[in-house]
């Protein structure tokens, strides 16, 4: 079973300017891999590569075995896609966009089941030129689930939705993965991601700083955790005692008057332990894990 | 190569076309209202009706010619339809040839269109009106206007603005229907040093001024058709290679060429 996606060793410069640098990733068949990245990091770059609208500098990329320049028809005929920087056929409404895209890949059906899916029923028999940013979207992620592809290849595909829109968006990306389909979508926002991906790789300046699940990137960067106890008495001899732990960073008093740890994560129960034994009486406890963002800011600053 | 959702598709979005309606209005009065003058002046005859045709066709046909195909790719990158294309299974080639099917259609309807209508004026009016000699005038046009679309369309492969598009196909119109023979005899009397030839001219000046197209096509009506005249660089030549066959691959030439030509740099381009 070839890989959904086998990028190797590819580089692409305009003129001096690298945009994407010597990436390697393979991602298998059935993985949701969520490409996250600021705008402007390679991302589209990357993709347009896969969809061979811009070629390599150096390095080949594959689909599901074909090579994506050489055969890229047959790299595509795998691929339905919600692209960036696409424009509507100016008169066609969006039934009419739904139907190129069947007759594009051979498929019979009704555009309006597809149209349904995504929410815009009502609009199938309008001009898409009308459509607002978020139907246009809508309609161009209709085009992608078009004959029910093994990979589903998405660039940003919540810019220009509401939020409603975006969580119906995940669901679909969640159901078709359930049916078998690969997803390769990319975002700048990270809640995104976090919701769907299986994996994450995150691209900076061309690169890619990291591939891991969300989980482990947490532990690479680090794995901190903030511990908030709220405790019956406290003395400065705790929490000089907590901070003298093994693996743990930093103790102080929040403005409430909680004792705040920054810690490895599994070093919570020493320090509760350590309360413990010098008859400090825990009241309550909140942990507030590393956001992604947190991560993202941290593995952006490292590659730099 | 899955051209034909191309096609289809370019085709479903040609009746919105402002340009195509205007083009057909244009040569539905250019036809009709030629032969409705002849009517108003008496006695009208279809020999000098397709003889006045003949010139304005020659020049009216390859501009349409050029409004339908400038787009033909530069557009769809403008506005980022290739794009969505081909995210598709399109191949560069199936765009390209699904997008000049479309366009070629297209051109094709509106001339053919406007002398179907033009021809019921013809029919009723015209007591000496040849049907088969209307229709073969009107296939020509077709071609000869076909040959500056895809003129158009190779440019449009090419070329990175529809700006420089629409400047580089009317140069190629105004310098093929107006200034090619010029250009060809130009080049005669500089190779020459302005000594005044006698005679016959030599064969490669008969064969360049006989494969302009606008020559061709004149020649293809005049000799085939009997409508408008002979062209003057071939009107008095013995050459064995002044035959229509020679000025429809000339016309045919004047097409692929440039959509040979343009295929290949966009096939290498970074859409």
């Amino acid at each position: 079973m070839p890989p959904a996606i086998q990028i190797h060793d590819v580089t692409k410069r305009f003129g001096s300017f690298t945009a994407v640098d010597r990436v390697d990733l393979q991602i298998e068949q059935g993985e949701v891999f969520g490409f996250l990245g600021h705008n402007g990091a390679g991302k589209s770059t990357l993709i347009n590569m896969l969809l061979d609208h811009i070629r390599p500098t150096a390095g080949d990329l594959e689909a599901f075995g074909a090579d994506c320049q050489t055969d890229s028809v047959e790299a595509r005929k795998h691929m339905g896609v919600l692209p960036d920087g696409y424009g509507v056929y100016s008169g066609l409404t969006g039934r009419q966009h739904v139907q190129f895209a069947m007759e594009s890949k051979g498929v019979d059906g009704e555009p309006l089941n597809l149209l349904d899916r995504v929410g815009i029923t009502e609009a199938a028999d309008r001009a898409a030129e009308g459509y607002s940013k978020g139907m246009t979207q809508r309609m161009v992620f209709a085009m992608a689930l078009v004959g029910e592809p093994d990979l589903l290849i998405l660039d940003e595909p919540t810019s220009g939705l509401d939020p409603a829109g975006a969580r119906s968006m995940r669901e679909i990306i969640l159901e078709e993965n359930e049916r078998g389909a690969t997803v390769f979508f990319s975002s700048h926002i990270l809640e995104q991601i976090e919701a769907v991906a299986d994996r994450v790789g995150i691209m900076h300046q061309g690169q890619l700083a990291a591939v891991d699940t969300i989980g482990g990137l947490r532990d690479m960067a680090g794995g901190e955790t903030r511990l908030l106890i709220a405790t019956d008495n406290l003395e400065d001899s705790h929490i000089d005692a907590v901070e003298a732990l093994d693996e743990v960073d930093q103790a102080g008093i929040t403005d409430e008057g909680r004792l705040a740890v920054t810690c490895a994560k599994d070093t919570k129960m020493d320090v509760l332990l350590a309360l413990d034994e010098r008859g400090v009486e825990v009241l309550d406890l909140t942990t507030e894990e590393a956001s992604l963002e947190d991560l993202f800011v941290e593995y952006t600053r490292r590659s730099e | 190569m899955n051209w034909q959702a191309i096609a289809q598709n370019d085709l479903r979005k040609a009746i919105h076309e402002r340009g195509a309606w205007a083009l057909f209005a244009g040569f539905f009065l250019g036809f009709g209202g030629l032969a409705a003058l002849l009517v108003q002046l008496g006695g009208p005859e279809f020999e000098g009706y397709i003889d006045l045709l003949a010139p304005g066709v020659g020049l009216l046909v390859p501009l349409a010619g050029i409004i339908l195909g400038y787009e033909a790719i530069i557009g769809e990158r403008e506005s980022g339809t290739a794009v969505l294309s081909l995210s598709m299974p399109h191949s560069r080639a199936g765009l390209i040839v699904g997008k000049l099917v479309g366009r070629t259609t297209l051109l094709a309807t509106v001339i053919a269109a406007a002398a179907l209508l033009a021809s019921v004026i013809l029919l009723y009016f015209f007591p000496s009106f040849s049907a088969s000699r209307f229709v073969g005038f009107t296939a020509m046009s077709i071609v000869y206007g076909t040959t500056f679309l895809w003129i158009a369309a190779g440019l449009s492969m090419t070329l990175s603005t529809s700006r420089r598009v629409i400047a580089a196909a009317f140069g190629a119109y105004i310098g093929l229907t107006l200034f090619w023979t010029v250009l060809i005899d130009l080049t005669e009397t500089v190779l020459f040093r302005f000594r005044p030839t006698s005679g016959e001219p030599e064969t490669w000046v008969t064969l360049a001024s006989f494969v302009g197209p606008n020559t061709s096509f004149n020649y293809v009506l005049a000799e085939v058709l009997d409508a408008g005249t002979v062209p003057a660089a071939v009107v008095d030549s013995s050459a064995n290679f002044v035959t229509p066959v020679v000025a429809l691959l000339a016309l045919v030439g004047w097409a692929i060429l440039p959509v040979l030509g343009g295929f290949l740099s966009f096939r290498q381009d970074d859409l």
